[in-house]
């Protein structure tokens, strides 16, 4: 299988996708602003469509437009404080508003499905190259700001005490999840995207240790995710994103199982 | 080391005030309950104090080199955030340095120091210190807990120290330092989630002691706290306030607490204030 160029590229992205997805995943599900990264990866479509439109390599569309649409949230946020679950509906309506009038246009250079479903035919060695290059600054600008982030994570006032520029680093996180999301959209598609950001965290959360080890245990998962997901794509001939959300639920059950049934043999022991 | 001066606050910026005509003066070593009803405004001003919120009118200065601040304990700090006790420590640590430049060696008397000088919650037993703690040696001295051995060997480990935070390598020792202090050697891998309310508010206590403040602010310490943790609580800010001078402000419900330790008392009501003295309070709840 390997022999193919089209494979080797999506099992180069799904290796980037699996290690960028939790590093950013983990923040914004610990912040509880998974939906955000639901949002965002609806809003990307807009994106891939204006790429599509224009002539621009879709993946960089929808980069710049997600962050965009990130920093449109950070700064509504200030506007909505008490509503904040109304920016997500005003921002999802505007990436999908200006996806489906573009792709309804007829006037788009390729078709957009690919994008929707996922698909591990279209990853090119000019979308792998950037693919690598947004994961690597990604992951470089989390080690970065890895206290901070946490900070503002765990403790937002605490942060802002030390003198954390709160403000500055979420604008700048909002960038890392359009980096997650652009880098992720052409193989796990954009309907189930979030899956990739919250699943595997999700699942990393219940082992119930602490951050660092959570971290590692979610890229683990994630790798789990997406290598199932690419595997069950190839053999069965379905879209990769569906069955790499599929996965992702299946991992998280299992791991939710797999505690009880240890925890239940431990206090049987100790009983 | 407080300086607030005819201070008008309302989030609209426009009457109806939640503070209105708030002065009120604290001078360094002093330990200042603020107390209150609900509703009275307290934690408005805490975070007018602590630069969350500008005034509308007025001024609120705070002089203080380095802050520490203890938040309210609730349910949505920490109880299920996957990070252990040494994470939050190591992390603070870290961010230690962000805030501009420091005076020079802010650890020559830092909180390796104040583990030796201020004591802890019980007396500390020679073994019950980690080997590799910074006081190590001291604590041979010091088995009432204030023991003032530690001095010497502070220097040597604080010693070269330029800038804000604490070099990478010295981390770890701080904060088997910070949690001996507070008697938490054993929890330095435990989740926060899985303390007890009086072992999670010692860890933040702890944090917040950690960069060596000459502030310490707390809101509503004893939140969530059993009884016996309140006292050592308690016992612990008094001897911080005692013997090192540390300045306190501490938002307060318990008023028991208010009267017995600090050295004034700031009595809010409708966003109204006014300074008095532990005996007067007590005699105006009295008395009201």
């Amino acid at each position: 299988m390997l022999r193919y160029t089209f494979m080797q590229n999506a099992l180069l992205a799904s290796l980037l996708i699996a290690i960028l997805c939790p590093c950013i995943g983990i923040f914004l599900v610990l912040r509880k602003f998974s939906l955000i990264g639901d949002t965002l990866a609806h809003a990307s479509l807009a994106g891939v469509a204006l790429g599509l439109f224009t002539g621009v390599n879709p993946i960089l569309g929808a980069f710049v437009f997600t962050s965009v649409c990130g920093a449109l949230i950070e700064f509504l946020r200030g506007a909505f404080r008490k509503h904040t679950d109304l920016i997500l509906s005003v921002v999802m309506s505007l990436g999908v508003g200006v996806a489906i009038t573009l792709i309804s246009s007829g006037k788009l250079r390729a078709g957009a499905d690919a994008f929707l479903f996922g698909s591990i035919l279209t990853v090119t060695r000019g979308d792998l190259a950037l693919v690598a290059a947004l994961s690597l600054v990604a992951v470089l600008t989390v080690g970065l700001l890895y206290h901070r982030l946490l900070y503002i994570a765990y403790d937002e006032d605490a942060a802002q005490i030390l003198g954390v520029r709160v403000k500055l680093i979420n604008y700048v996180f909002s960038v890392l999840v359009a980096c997650a999301i652009s880098v992720s959209i052409r193989l796990v598609g954009v309907l189930v995207l979030s899956s990739m950001i919250s699943l595997p965290v999700a699942a990393a959360i219940q082992l119930g240790r602490g951050f660092k080890v959570t971290l590692l245990a979610s890229i683990a998962f994630s790798l789990a995710d997406i290598l199932l997901g690419l595997a069950g794509s190839t053999y069965l001939g379905v879209a990769p994103g569906g069955f790499t959300a599929l996965a992702g639920v299946a991992v998280l059950l299992v791991v939710i199982v797999g505690k009880h049934a240890w925890r239940k043999t431990r206090r049987r022991r100790a009983g | 080391m407080i300086c607030v001066n005819d201070l008008f606050f309302s989030y609209t910026d426009a009457p109806p005030w939640l503070l209105s005509d708030i002065s009120l003066q604290v001078a360094g070593g002093e330990y200042i309950s603020v107390v209150g009803d609900n509703g009275s405004g307290k934690s408005t001003l805490l975070r007018l104090l602590l630069g969350f919120l500008r005034p509308t009118k007025g001024t609120a200065e705070v002089g203080a080199r380095r802050i520490g601040y203890v938040p309210q304990r609730q349910d949505s700090l920490g109880a299920d955030f996957p990070i252990t006790v040494y994470e939050v420590l190591y992390s603070y640590c870290k961010l230690l340095g962000k805030r501009g430049a420091a005076p020079p060696g802010p650890y020559a008397d830092g909180p390796a120091a104040a583990s030796a000088h201020t004591g802890a919650f019980s007396p500390q037993k020679p073994d019950a210190t980690p080997a590799h703690a910074p006081d190590a040696h001291g604590s041979s001295t010091g088995a009432g807990g204030i023991g003032a051995g530690g001095s010497g060997t502070d220097s040597t480990v604080a010693g070269g120290i330029v800038g804000g935070g604490p070099p990478a390598a010295r981390i770890p020792a701080l904060i088997d330092a910070a949690l001996a202090q507070v008697d938490l050697s054993g929890k330095k891998r435990a989740l926060i989630g899985d303390l007890s309310g009086g072992q999670h508010q010692k860890v933040l206590l702890a944090r917040a002691l950690l960069g060596d403040p000459d502030l310490l602010i707390l809101d509503e310490p004893s939140t969530g706290v059993d009884p016996s943790g309140q006292e050592e609580i308690y016992a612990f800010l008094k001897n911080l306030n005692d013997t090192r001078g540390l300045t306190i402000l501490s938002v307060e419900h318990n008023l028991d607490a208010a009267i017995a330790n600090s050295t004034k008392i700031f009595h809010m009501a409708n966003g109204h204030g006014h300074i008095c003295s532990p005996r007067q309070f007590a005699k105006e709840m009295l008395g009201g």
